[in-house]
């Protein structure tokens, strides 16, 4: 009895509508619009070959050496009026160099041209958090 | 010895600098086709079983969570590969426990297959169109980190165009030193190049900031003292999308 409920259940969701939605959605998204603004820059991004960003060819299990570096890290928004959602994510690229100094290349680049408050004091309380 | 022929037209001596990492590295013959890593990529992830995929929730309330994506996981399931898309693996995580959240996720916006970072999802239909909305109407803010193996040439910078589907699923930008505003374009141009532009007007905004003065880590250094030719990071690239595509085709009505 409980097996079928189960397998009806995923069968449910495997049709139900996050998938019909996001099959609609996708050609708001900004799919390859910063890979391709990067090539067109002359900066492709280092391990996208479909855009000509090289690769490190370096296969040992200590990182994720041959990835695309190009990352997700920050996004803020207002829910409604009293609610903001601010989210920031450090780029997990430190194994690239020897002392974490990466982390301050990335937190001053925001620091000096990042016009969100919100997001500039995420940052601050998340550096805040790793020193104490 | 067919083989050992084919190795030693292939060895160092015999190639361009620029293929001798990956020839170093790799135990394929000559073909020049096999410079692609995205196989390499993929089988990494095939091979760990989708409850083995760390997948944090880096932020949580009651209508919303933001996971930190992994890279090398599309979106969407990939029926050709067998791939699972992110939905797919979280949901499968429900199942077994290894995801903490336990309850149904609407899917509001996506990252490309390569890259990681933050993915918004909410917790419920009304939410989500919510989200949606603010997504559309790009009442988001966004920020990409990069790293790249070239110099910039310039300290920060604009880039515009319309994104026109290339060759196998590469998109490139036309129009790019057209300097319209947005609306224009999308009045301007007529219905055939519609049909070409369908990735939309692109707008996106780039800082650079050289790495020229950070030590590389150890096995990065290695290889450049040897003199190997492969990339190596030179400058770190901060990006901020103004516009995604344009155009947007959102299907709210089927959500609830």
């Amino acid at each position: 009895m409980t097996t079928s409920f189960e397998l009806n259940l995923s069968v449910f969701d495997c049709l139900c509508k996050p998938h019909l939605l996001t099959e609609h959605l996708s050609p708001s998204s900004s799919s390859h619009q910063i890979r391709v603004a990067a090539k067109s820059s002359s900066i492709p991004i280092l391990g996208d070959d479909r855009y000509g960003g090289g690769s490190l060819d370096i296969y040992d299990s200590s990182a994720d050496w041959n990835r695309t570096y190009l990352h997700a890290t920050a996004i803020h928004l207002e829910l409604d009026d009293n609610e903001h959602i601010t989210i920031w994510s450090p780029p997990p690229f430190d194994h690239l160099f020897a002392d974490g100094e990466l982390k301050d290349v990335f937190v001053s680049l925001m620091k000096k041209h990042c016009d969100c408050s919100p997001i500039l004091d995420t940052i601050a309380l998340s550096d805040k958090d790793n020193t104490s | 010895m067919m083989i050992h022929w084919l190795m030693l037209l292939c060895s160092p001596l015999l190639l361009p600098s620029s293929n001798v990492a990956a020839f170093s590295t790799r135990h394929y013959m000559s073909t020049p086709s096999i410079k692609h890593h995205t196989n390499k990529d993929y089988s990494l992830h095939a091979t760990i079983p989708s409850d083995n995929i760390d997948i944090p929730i880096i932020f949580e309330n009651d209508k919303l969570l933001a996971i930190n994506k992994p890279p090398h996981i599309s979106h969407h399931d990939n029926p050709s590969t067998g791939g699972l898309g992110i939905m797919s693996i979280i949901r499968s995580q429900q199942q077994t426990q290894t995801f903490s959240y336990p309850d149904r996720l609407w899917s509001v916006h996506r990252l490309d297959k390569v890259t990681s970072g933050i993915l918004l999802l909410a917790k419920d239909p009304t939410t989500a169109s919510i989200l949606i909305r603010k997504f559309q109407q790009k009442e988001i803010t966004k920020y990409y980190t990069a790293i790249s193996a070239k110099k910039a040439r310039k300290k920060q910078g604009w880039v515009r165009g319309n994104m026109v589907m290339g060759r196998r699923g590469s998109y490139k930008l036309v129009n790019s030193k057209n300097k319209v505003q947005q609306s224009n374009v999308d009045d301007d141009i007529d219905t055939e190049k519609k049909k070409q532009t369908r990735g939309g007007y692109a707008v996106t905004r780039y800082f650079t900031a050289g790495l020229g003065n950070l030590s590389m880590a150890s096995s990065l250094l290695e290889r450049v003292e040897n003199k190997e030719a492969l990339s190596v990071p030179r400058t770190a690239i901060l990006f901020q999308p103004h516009t995604g595509k344009t155009k947007v085709r959102v299907c709210e009505v089927s959500m609830i």
